[in-house]
C-alpha cells in the first residue's frame, strides 16, 4: 500500500496545495475551504492533545514498572505511585482525549453543517485556558493536592480552568450547530450535541457534589462512579461513535445502513449509559438498589452495541478491501471492535458474581484501558490522520511512521488488555481463596503486570511516531509563515521557491 | 438514497444516510431489555431500602438476623446508664467507696434476690440512714432520689446492668416492675430507710 | 431528529432522569444520615477521629494510597452457627442429645467440658433455631449465632460487610477500586502497633513478604528523616542498619489514621458474630446471706476498642 498517494492522506508532498476557489451558485462552501477556516483552532487542540498524550504515556510507562518493581523511582513524594497514577490519567483524559474530541467535533460540525468556522479566537482562549488548566490540574496532583476522586483528582482550581473554557468551547459549538447551512442532520451531530451538555453538566455537577459543597459519606462515591461512567459512557464514546459513523461510510464510500438504527442506538446510548457507571459500586457501602441498577444498566448497554455493531458492519457489507488498503479505517474499525469487547466485557463484570471474583483486581484496569485506548484513542487516531492533512493543506511528512504507530497501537493495546485481563482473573481466583497468603496474591500478578508493562511501551512508541509526525507536519504548516515573518520584518530574502510566498496566505 | 445534494464528482463528498424502515425486532429487544432489567432491579434492590447493602436482600432478611438477646441489650444500656449516674459513687468496680459513703454492689445482698422490688425503690426515691452490706455498716451519707431523672427504662436497665455485672447473678429487672412499683410508692416523700424495706417482703422469700 | 431544540429537550430529559434518579434521591435517601448509636454499646458510631487522624487522612489522600488499597469489606453471605452456652446440671442427658442432634462425639465431650463451645457451623436460620430449641436438658441454653461469609472477612480483613454508616465521618471516602495491597478499611482491629506501621512505611519489604514474593508497596523514606547514628546509640527504630530513622509529622499522622480505621462496630444493617462468653463464677455468699440465683448468660458483645 502506497500511503503517500492514498487519496484520503492529503496531497503527495511534492504537489502544490489546490488553491480556493468560490462555491457553486448555491453559496454552500467546499470542503477545502471549510477545512481550511478550521485549520488553527483545530491544529492547536491537536497539537496539545498530542503532547498531553505523550506525556500521559510516558508516565504510565513509569506506573507499570512500578507496578512489578516497587522500589523503583520511589524516593521522591512527586512520583509516588499513588499521584503518578492519577495524573496519568488525567493526562490522557483530559489532556488528549477531551482536546482532540473537542477538535474533531468542531471540523464535523464545520463539514456537516457545510459551514466555515467562526470565532476563532473564543477558540484559541479557550483551548489555551484548557491547557492551562490541565497544566495546573496535573501538577496540583503531583504536589499532593489531588481531591481523592477518581477522575476527578484534579484540584478545584484546575477544574474551574477547565469548566471555564468547556463553557467557552461548548458556546462556540452550539451557535456552530446553530448557523449550520445543512439542515438535516447527520448522527454524528446528535451524539456529538449529547456529549457536550452531558460534559458539561457531570463535570459541574459532580465537582460541585464532591468538591465544592461535599456530600456526605459513602455517597460521595455514588457521585464519583456516576461521574467515571458518564465521561466515558456519554462526553468520550459519543465521540468515538460519532467518527466511527462518520468515517465508516465516507471512505467506504457507502452509505450508513440505517438511520432508524442509528437513532435507537443514540437514544439507548443516552439512556442506558446514564445509569451505567454504577456498576462499579456492585458489592460497595452504598445501598444494594444503586449497584442493582448499574448492573441492569450495563446489561442494557449491549443493547446499543448490538445496533451500533448491525449498522456498522451492514455499511462495511463488501468492503472488505477497504481494511486492507486503509490505514485510517483500520485505525477507526480497530477502534469499533475493542468498542464491542469492552462492552461484552462491561456487562459480564457488573454481575454480581463476576464482580466477586475480578473486583478490586487489574481486570478492571485492563478493561479500562481497552476502552480508552483501543476504542476512543484508535478512533481519535483515525479522525486526526483524516483532518489533519485537510485542515493544514499539507500531507503526512512520513507515512511510513503511521504503519508504526499502528503496528505498535496494536500490539501494544493487545499486550496490555489480555496481560491485564488474565492476570486480574488469577489474582481474582487467588484472593478470595482466603487460604492463599495475600504476598502469593501478588506474587501471581507480577509476570502479567510485567506483560502489560511491555504492552504500554510499544503503545508509547507508537505515540511517540505520531507525535513526531505530526510535529514535523507542523514545522511545515509554520515554515511559510516563519520566512515571511523574515522576509518582512527582518529583510532576510532566502533563494525564493514559488511555493513559499503564495502558499501560506494569512491563517 | 442519497439525502445531501453533493456534487457527486466532489471526491470530498460527506457521508450519507440509507432510510430502512423502522426496526421492529430493535423495538421488541429494547422492551426484552427493560423488562429484564426492570425485574433485575426490583429482586436485587432491596426494596430501594437505604438500610439494605449487598449481600442482604432485604430489611427484613436484616431484621431476622439480629442478636435475639434481649437481656444482654438491656444490660449493655444499663452499663451507659450507671457510668453516667452511678459509677461516681458506687466506682466502676462496683465496690463503693468510704470517701463518697458509697456501699458496694458488686456481691451486695441487696442486689442479689430473685426480687428486685427493694433495690427499685431505693433507686427510685433514694435512701437515707445506715444499712449494712456485706457485714459492714454504712450510715453517715444519702442517696439522692432518681425517680425524677430516670426513666422506668433507664431504671430497669441499670439495674439489671448492677445485677449481672462484677460477679453478681440475678435476673434482668423489667420496666414494668419498675412501673408498679414507681406507682405502688408514688406517696412516698421522703428518702427510704432500711426499716422501710425491710418492711417490703420479697416474693419467693419464705 | 433534525430539529435542534428538540433533539436538545431530549438530551436534557435523559440528563435529568439520570441526575435526579441517580444523584437526588440516594441524597435524600443516605446524605442526610448521622452518626447514630449503637444498640449494644450507646456509643456513638462512626467516633470522630482524632485531629492526628484527620491529618493523617489528608495524607493518605495526598499520596494516593488508594490507588492500591481498598478500603471496603465485602461479605458474600451469612449462615449461622450454634453455641453451647451453657452445659447445665445434667451433662450425661446433654450429652446424648447433641449426639441425636448430629454433633460429631469427640466434639460432643469437649463442647461440654469447654462451654460455651461451637457444636456446628453452615446452619440456615431456621435450622440452628430447631436444633437450639431441643438442647434444654438441664438448664442447658444453646445459642444460634451468626456467622458473616466471605473471602475478605475470612482473610481477617474486616468482621462484617462495611456498610454506609461506616464512612459517615470521611472525607474524601477512599473507597478503592484495585488491590494491590490488602484492604484497610478494618486496619485498626488488626495494627501491629506505632512501631511496626512506621517499619512498614519505612521498608515495607522488610515486614512483609520475603524474598521471593516481595511486597509490591513502595517504601516512603520520604516520609522519615535520616542520620548517622553516633557511637554506642541503638536506634529507636531499627529499619536501616547504622541509621537513626526518625519519623516526620506526616508518617505519624498517616500512622495514627490507619490506626483508627475500624469497621467492626455492630450495626441493625451489618450484624457481627456474637457468641456466647464465659461468664465470671459468682462469688461464694457471705454466711447468713441467701445465695445468688444463677441469672441467663450475659452475652455483652464486646465494645469497640476506643478509636485513638
Amino acid at each position: 500500500m502506497n500511503v503517500s498517494s492514498h487519496p484520503n492522506l492529503g496531497h503527495g508532498p511534492t504537489e502544490p496545495p489546490p488553491t480556493f476557489t468560490p462555491s457553486p451558485a448555491e453559496g454552500r462552501w467546499s470542503a477545502a475551504q471549510i477545512d481550511a477556516s478550521c485549520r488553527w483552532p483545530v491544529l492547536l487542540l491537536f497539537a496539545s492533545a498530542l503532547a498531553w498524550l505523550v506525556l500521559g504515556s510516558l508516565l504510565q510507562f513509569i506506573i507499570a514498572i512500578k507496578l512489578h518493581a516497587a522500589g523503583f523511582l520511589a524516593d521522591s513524594p512527586w512520583l509516588t505511585l499513588g499521584r503518578l497514577r492519577p495524573a496519568a490519567m488525567d493526562c490522557f483524559l483530559y489532556g488528549f482525549a477531551s482536546q482532540a474530541g473537542m477538535g474533531v467535533l468542531l471540523w464535523l460540525f464545520c463539514r456537516l453543517g457545510g459551514i466555515k468556522l467562526v470565532l476563532h479566537w473564543p477558540l484559541l482562549v479557550a483551548g489555551k485556558v484548557w491547557n492551562i488548566g490541565v497544566t495546573v490540574g496535573f501538577l496540583g496532583i503531583l504536589l499532593g493536592y489531588s481531591t481523592g476522586f477518581e477522575w476527578l483528582e484534579m484540584p478545584r482550581a484546575a477544574a474551574s480552568l477547565l469548566f471555564l473554557a468547556f463553557a467557552l468551547f461548548g458556546l462556540v459549538a452550539v451557535v456552530l450547530f446553530t448557523l449550520r447551512r445543512q439542515n438535516e442532520l447527520f448522527p454524528s451531530q446528535w451524539f456529538l450535541l449529547a456529549g457536550l451538555f452531558w460534559f458539561a453538566w457531570s463535570y459541574s455537577g459532580a465537582n460541585f457534589l464532591t468538591v465544592v459543597n461535599p456530600v456526605r459519606g459513602s455517597f460521595q462515591a455514588v457521585v464519583n462512579a456516576w461521574f467515571t461512567g458518564s465521561f466515558l459512557n456519554l462526553w468520550l464514546a459519543p465521540i468515538a461513535f460519532a467518527g466511527v459513523l462518520y468515517f465508516v461510510p465516507r471512505l467506504t464510500g457507502q452509505p450508513l445502513f440505517s438511520r432508524e438504527l442509528a437513532i435507537f442506538a443514540f437514544w439507548t446510548q443516552l439512556g442506558f449509559g446514564s445509569f451505567a457507571g454504577l456498576s462499579s459500586l456492585v458489592e460497595s457501602p452504598v445501598p444494594r438498589w444503586i449497584g442493582s441498577v448499574g448492573t441492569a444498566a450495563t446489561v442494557g448497554l449491549l443493547l446499543p452495541l448490538a445496533i451500533n455493531a448491525l449498522n456498522w458492519h451492514r455499511t462495511l457489507h463488501g468492503n472488505c478491501q477497504a481494511w486492507k488498503t486503509d490505514i485510517i479505517l483500520r485505525f477507526v474499525l480497530f477502534g469499533a471492535g475493542c468498542y464491542l469487547l469492552q462492552g461484552i466485557l462491561g456487562a459480564v463484570y457488573a454481575t454480581p458474581q463476576v464482580a466477586a471474583i475480578i473486583g478490586f483486581t487489574y481486570a478492571g484496569v485492563g478493561k479500562t484501558f481497552l476502552t480508552l485506548h483501543g476504542f476512543v484513542a484508535m478512533v481519535l487516531f483515525g479522525c486526526l490522520y483524516y483532518i489533519v492533512p485537510r485542515v493544514a493543506q499539507v500531507a503526512w511528512p512520513r507515512p511510513g511512521w503511521i504503519r508504526v504507530h499502528w503496528v505498535c497501537s496494536v500490539a501494544g493495546v493487545g499486550l496490555v488488555f489480555l496481560g491485564l485481563t488474565i492476570g486480574g482473573i488469577v489474582q481474582g481466583f487467588k484472593m478470595t481463596d482466603p487460604q492463599v497468603p495475600f504476598p502469593s496474591v501478588v506474587k501471581g500478578t507480577i509476570m502479567f503486570v510485567g506483560i502489560s508493562t511491555l504492552g504500554v511501551l510499544s503503545v508509547l512508541v507508537g505515540q511517540i511516531a505520531f507525535l513526531g509526525n505530526f510535529a514535523l507536519l507542523l514545522q511545515r504548516v509554520l515554515q511559510p509563515l516563519y520566512q515571511m515573518v523574515l522576509v518582512e520584518c527582518c529583510g532576510y530574502a532566502p533563494d525564493a521557491t514559488p511555493t513559499v510566498a503564495k502558499a501560506g496566505g494569512k491563517p | 438514497m442519497n439525502e445531501r445534494p453533493n456534487n457527486p464528482q466532489d471526491a470530498e463528498a460527506e457521508p450519507t444516510v440509507r432510510r430502512s424502515g423502522f426496526p421492529v425486532l430493535v423495538l421488541a429487544a429494547l422492551s426484552v431489555v427493560l423488562y429484564w432489567g426492570g425485574m433485575y432491579v426490583i429482586d436485587f434492590g432491596g426494596d430501594a431500602d437505604a438500610r439494605v447493602h449487598y449481600p442482604y436482600r432485604s430489611f427484613k432478611q436484616i431484621d431476622d438476623y439480629q442478636p435475639k438477646d434481649a437481656d444482654a441489650m438491656a444490660a449493655a444500656k444499663g452499663a451507659l446508664v450507671y457510668s453516667r449516674i452511678c459509677l461516681a459513687c458506687h466506682q466502676a468496680d462496683g465496690n463503693g467507696s468510704r470517701s463518697q459513703n458509697a456501699p458496694p454492689l458488686a456481691g451486695s445482698e441487696w442486689v442479689a434476690p430473685k426480687d428486685p422490688s427493694r433495690i427499685i425503690r431505693i433507686v427510685l426515691h433514694g435512701l437515707s440512714g445506715p444499712i449494712k452490706v456485706k457485714g459492714e455498716d454504712w450510715g453517715t451519707g444519702q442517696m439522692l432520689a432518681w425517680k425524677e431523672t430516670l426513666t422506668d427504662e433507664d431504671i430497669a436497665h441499670v439495674l439489671t446492668f448492677v445485677r449481672n455485672s462484677w460477679g453478681n447473678k440475678a435476673l434482668a429487672v423489667k420496666p414494668e416492675q419498675v412501673a408498679k412499683i414507681r406507682k405502688e410508692t408514688a406517696g412516698h416523700q421522703s428518702y427510704m430507710t432500711v426499716p422501710d424495706l425491710e418492711k417490703v417482703v420479697l416474693l419467693g422469700t419464705p | 431528529m433534525n430539529n435542534g431544540p428538540l433533539l436538545f429537550l431530549g438530551i436534557l430529559a435523559s440528563l435529568a432522569t439520570s441526575f435526579w434518579g441517580l444523584l437526588i434521591a440516594p441524597q435524600v435517601q443516605i446524605g442526610q444520615q448521622q452518626p447514630a448509636v449503637i444498640e449494644a454499646t450507646g456509643e456513638i458510631y462512626p467516633a470522630a477521629r482524632s485531629g492526628l487522624a484527620r491529618q493523617g487522612a489528608e495524607i493518605y489522600r495526598s499520596l494516593g494510597c488508594v490507588e492500591c488499597h481498598s478500603q471496603q469489606v465485602r461479605q458474600t453471605g451469612v449462615n449461622f452457627d450454634l453455641w453451647l452456652a451453657e452445659p447445665g446440671t445434667n451433662r450425661a442427658e446433654l450429652s446424648a442429645t447433641l449426639t441425636r442432634l448430629g454433633v460429631a462425639s469427640a466434639e460432643v465431650a469437649r463442647a461440654i467440658e469447654q462451654a460455651p463451645a461451637k457444636l456446628r457451623s453452615g446452619l440456615t436460620q431456621v435450622e440452628a433455631q430447631t436444633i437450639a430449641s431441643q438442647i434444654t436438658n438441664g438448664d442447658a441454653k444453646a445459642q444460634v449465632v451468626l456467622a458473616n461469609l466471605g473471602p475478605d472477612i475470612q482473610r481477617g480483613w474486616g468482621r462484617r460487610v462495611t456498610v454506609t454508616q461506616d464512612y459517615l465521618g470521611d472525607y474524601p471516602v477512599q473507597l478503592g477500586n484495585l488491590r494491590v495491597g490488602p484492604d484497610l478499611a478494618n486496619y485498626g482491629a488488626r495494627s501491629p502497633g506505632l512501631p511496626e506501621i512506621l517499619k512498614h512505611l519505612y521498608a515495607p519489604q522488610m515486614v512483609v513478604g520475603n524474598a521471593t514474593k516481595p511486597s509490591m508497596m513502595p517504601p516512603y523514606r520520604f516520609l522519615f528523616t535520616k542520620r548517622k547514628l553516633r557511637e554506642g546509640e541503638t536506634p529507636t527504630l531499627p529499619v536501616e542498619l547504622g541509621y537513626e530513622v526518625t519519623p516526620k509529622p506526616e508518617a505519624e499522622a498517616l500512622a495514627a489514621y490507619l490506626m483508627s480505621l475500624r469497621a467492626d462496630a455492630p450495626l441493625k444493617e451489618a450484624p457481627v458474630p456474637n457468641p456466647p462468653t464465659k461468664s465470671a463464677p459468682a462469688p461464694a455468699p457471705a454466711p447468713g446471706q441467701p445465695a445468688p440465683i444463677p441469672a441467663p448468660t450475659s452475652a455483652t458483645p464486646p465494645p469497640p476498642t476506643p478509636t485513638k
